[in-house]
């Protein structure tokens, strides 16, 4: 294992323990209201972190290519990530849906798990609060810029966390 | 002596509801806080709760009755029946009383579609006595997950427009502790916390931090299997079952460090996914329970 | 003197809401109406959901006979689906459902029972309306004793449940194909530890304090009788290897004891709130509309018949039919059994256990058929359970059950048969019109379960449901 791995592991470590205790912050009762503003910038620098030892991750592995599917797979679940949706590992960003063609990665059968928010389209396959390819009685295969405002309200960051896989026509 | 704890005082969750039980009912010995009363009102549910809670152990039921609450009214429990039963009901809503409630509150035609007694001769509805014993209370606890949002009992279609507790009861501080049913320690360690220290510490829902401050994903011992993506594809698999719909990743509760039934087992210990009971919206929010036709696991090429 | 009427409402101790209605005149009960008081309409929940999640949806219809649903589900599922149980998986769920035999025996016995003859005076929870309580105070307080012990042994009872099925009440073991754990020497052993207590618990306290409750109170097993119609669908029976171990589907009627016929079911609705096409149709042909302006009706619960007439379900019944109880039908020859029937429960279990194999995982992925019917039929605790399904697009389409109290607790028929508890209510002599502490101890002897048996009781507005329960 290189030291940039070893790295990476500490860094999600460290990450997974913060998110814990930010949402422990966040369910007190306390109504201070300098309190959600400290909460969301937390969160954002939480998730710069993690973006950050992504990148790190992938440019150590980059070189080789082959040595892309060796990378601890352990990772890319704990992540929510497939072996080919990896951030800045190919530019498949580009690529468009229709809401049809978005329909078809409902996550059954083996296809992947795919939903749009704000034009958006993110990978949720091994997404932990997808299990089953479902959350909270939403399926996945479609465009839920509606609900994730009306749940996620100020929760922008929980988007910066999933792969991206193109963009909702 | 005193002072020192050697070895240190363990820290899991049982031990820290049994410290609480223990050290409420010494003091009520003690004679340092008075016995309470308590109302346990059973509504439109399936009186799991109440069979949950006789599953208690350290303390049990009988060290309940006999040494933390004086319990004053439970439809499953006490020796009395019809007019005399109601007549205890509202003798005991004159004096000051916790009121403990499980099942939901059905709203269908002003309540009728849960009656719970007869009183002057006219039926008296779950949400009439709920409504009635939830002013005057000096805590609620809404116990399971039909009294903390509707639960089962509000599943769609919700033919008895039955919701959870809160709705009928807006301005009132709530203590809820969802689940189905609710586990015994988590009721006892909140009655032992009122008892001693009064509310115990809740997140903005209302669940008392002891329980439900972590999610299950995060302390599940089946949580290597989830990082390194090797998923069960049926029931009674040994490793993460993330796929078949396990809602521990969403779930909070201390279910994998507690676990059940004196601490024996748990579902996802008996290979099946959470279906995350102590969770908001549950069932129907937590549905489909088990889906075997999800993504398989990625085969290494 | 003119008639009297008596509402006891809520009959407490029992599984959810009940009211009873009884006419008294010269101290005689000369009419009965027994009516459920909650409703939550499962059937029509179901409609649209998963058929998987059936098993651990129904559950919920009952706090403390839920794993009897997960049976009954599961074996409805398994029909729908063709699939078979193999015989390990069998075994193995059938020891979780005897850890709900006992674990609902023993609660019923002393929290709900006992308090009814005995005078608990521990607590003023168990302070009684009536005071016609005859037993010796040595006697009674050994049995007061035993109220709290016993709550020891129903947990262990519980345990052994949580142990396979994860957790009790609502476990998450019993599903198609048998169970989702796998045994080994270790859980083999601790059940049969705990066993050995629950069963030493049974046979030293449990049946004795029952027939010291019976000697006390003989005239009890000439109240409560009824029809003596008696019905089981099977328990714990039929096994490849073992054969039955209690009792094969029979019934028996005037006419003697006959092997069962599930066609013969038909649920009858003349005087229940519904309406269709026919007044009596097939468990799974139909589910009538309800009408609330139906003149003739005076409850929500149904009426199932078989060929006709209105059965008694339970442990009496299933002990009488398998030729381990001759004694008679009333109010205590039911305590009776319901004790006895734990003491053979755990034998039962005891020589299930004997038989499992560690490390057998019975499961499979399982696949949906497009459109299938099946049925689950079998006993628990109560008595018959039954769960008919169907399956449309692969959700559930179509979903009823008749529940043990169903049975026992059902209205009047167009043929002027009552309810099987109505019934064994007719005749009784009240001794105190201010405490007639007989109906509710007549009606206790058949375990209601109000949660699992439910009509409502509504004025005026039309419920549209599929199916009340």
């Amino acid at each position: 294992m290189t030291n940039i791995e070893l790295q990476r592991l500490r860094m999600n470590h460290l990450v997974t323990q913060a998110r814990y205790d930010l949402y422990t912050l966040s369910g007190l009762t306390d109504q201070s209201p300098q309190k959600q503003p400290i909460l969301q910038r937390l969160w954002d620098t939480l998730s710069e972190i993690h973006f950050i030892s992504e990148v790190l991750a992938n440019q150590a592995n980059a070189q080789p290519a082959s040595h892309l599917t060796q990378m601890q797979p352990a990772m890319l679940a704990a992540n929510g990530m497939t072996l080919n949706q990896l951030p800045n590992s190919t530019p498949s960003n580009d690529r468009t849906f229709t809401l049809e063609e978005l329909a078809n990665y409902d996550g059954k059968n083996g296809r992947a798990a795919y939903v749009a928010v704000n034009g958006t389209v993110y990978d949720v396959t091994n997404n932990r609060t997808w299990a089953a390819a479902t959350h909270f009685g939403l399926t996945a295969g479609k465009e839920y810029t509606e609900e994730f405002a009306s749940c996620h309200a100020g929760q922008q960051a929980i988007l910066a966390t999933l792969p991206v896989v193109g963009r909702l026509l | 002596m005193s002072g020192y704890i050697l070895p240190p005082e363990p820290m899991t969750n049982e031990a820290v509801a049994e410290r609480l039980t223990n050290a409420a009912v010494s003091r009520i010995q003690n004679g340092l806080i008075k016995k309470q009363n308590l109302i346990y009102l059973e509504l439109n549910g399936c009186s799991g709760n109440i069979i949950s809670l006789l599953n208690g152990q350290n303390p049990d039921f009988e060290y309940m009755v006999n040494s933390m609450v004086n319990l004053r009214y439970s439809n499953s429990l006490m020796a009395s029946e019809g007019e005399q039963a109601m007549e205890k009901l509202l003798a005991a809503s004159q004096d000051e009383y916790i009121l403990a409630v499980e099942g939901a509150v059905a709203l269908r035609d002003n309540g009728l579609y849960n009656v719970i007694g007869t009183l002057n001769g006219k039926p008296l509805t779950g949400l009439e006595a709920v409504t009635m014993l939830g002013q005057k209370a000096s805590r609620i606890l809404a116990v399971g997950a039909c009294a903390t949002h509707g639960g089962v009992s509000a599943a769609k279609p919700n033919p008895s427009e039955s919701v959870g507790l809160q709705r009928v009861l807006p301005e009132k501080e709530i203590i809820k502790l969802p689940g189905c049913p609710v586990n015994p320690d988590w009721f006892l360690g909140t009655l032992a916390h009122l008892l001693l220290y009064g509310v115990p510490e809740t997140d903005n829902l209302g669940r008392p931090l002891m329980f439900y401050s972590t999610l299950i994903h995060d302390r599940c011992p089946r949580r290597p299997f989830f990082d390194k993506g090797i998923f069960a594809e049926k029931l009674g698999d040994k490793t993460c079952l993330f796929k078949l719909g396990c809602r521990g990743p969403v779930t909070r509760i201390d279910c994998p460090t507690r676990q059940w039934n004196g601490h024996v087992n748990w579902p996802i210990g008996a290979n099946t996914p959470c279906i995350g009971c102590t969770q908001f919206g549950f069932p129907d929010a937590m549905a489909p329970f088990i889906t075997y036709d999800t993504t398989r696991v990625v085969k290494d090429e | 003197m003119s008639k009297q009427k008596i509402i006891i409402n809520p009959l407490t101790r029992i599984s959810g809401f009940m009211e009873v209605d009884v006419t008294v005149e010269k101290n005689n009960v000369v009419d009965v109406k027994t009516k459920g008081n909650m409703f939550r309409g499962f059937e029509q929940m179901l409609v649209g959901r998963s058929p998987f999640d059936a098993v651990y949806f129904t559950q919920r219809i009952c706090g403390i006979c839920s794993a009897a649903h997960s049976m009954a589900s599961s074996l409805a599922l398994e029909d729908a689906l063709g699939i078979e149980a193999v015989e390990q998986g069998r075994y193995l769920r059938d020891i979780i459902h005897c850890c709900e035999f006992l674990q609902n025996h023993i609660r019923h016995t002393y929290q709900y029972t006992v308090p009814d003859f005995v005078k608990i005076e521990q607590n003023p929870l168990f302070q009684s309306d009536h005071d016609d309580f005859r037993i010796p105070k040595t006697a009674s307080d050994r049995i007061s004793k035993h109220y709290f012990e016993s709550l020891t042994i129903s947990r262990l009872a519980h345990q052994m449940l949580a142990v396979l099925g994860g957790k009790a009440p609502h476990n998450h073991g019993v599903f198609i194909g048998g169970v989702t754990t796998q045994v080994n020497a270790d859980i083999v052993v601790k059940l049969a530890s705990i066993l050995k207590q629950v069963t030493q618990f049974i046979e030293q306290k449990m049946i004795p304090d029952v027939y010291e409750i019976a000697a006390y109170y003989p005239e009890y097993y000439r109240l409560g009788g009824g029809y003596g119609n008696l019905l089981t669908f099977g328990a714990f029976d039929q096994y490849k290897e073992l054969g039955t171990l209690y009792v094969d589907p029979l019934v028996s009627m005037s006419r003697g004891v006959e092997p069962f016929d599930e066609t013969k079911i038909k649920e009858k609705i003349d005087y229940s709130w519904y309406r269709s096409t026919d007044e009596e149709y097939k468990p799974d042909e139909t589910m009538p509309e309800p009408d609330r302006g139906k003149k003739t009706s005076y409850s929500w619960v149904k009426a199932p018949r078989y060929d006709g007439k209105p059965m008694e379900v339970g442990p009496l019944a299933r002990l009488i039919l398998s030729n381990e109880y001759t004694n008679g039908i009333s109010a205590m020859d039911r305590t009776l059994a319901r004790a006895l029937e734990a003491q053979k429960i755990a034998g039962i279990m005891k020589t299930l256990l004997g038989q499992v194999v560690p490390g057998v995982d019975v499961q499979k992925k399982y696949t949906l058929p497009n459109e299938a019917e099946g049925r689950g039929l079998t006993d628990t605790t109560r008595g018959a359970l039954g769960h008919w399904l169907k399956i449309k697009g692969k959700k559930l389409s179509f979903y009823q059950i008749i529940t043990p109290s169903t049975w026992d607790f059902s209205t009047k028929d167009d043929q002027g048969y009552r309810g099987i508890a109505e019934e064994a209510l007719m005749g009784t002599p009240i001794q105190n019109v201010d405490q007639p502490a007989e109906v509710g101890r007549i009606l206790r002897s058949f375990d209601p379960c109000m949660s699992c048996a439910t009509h409502v009781f509504v004025p005026g507005k039309k419920v549209k449901t599929i199916q009340v329960f």
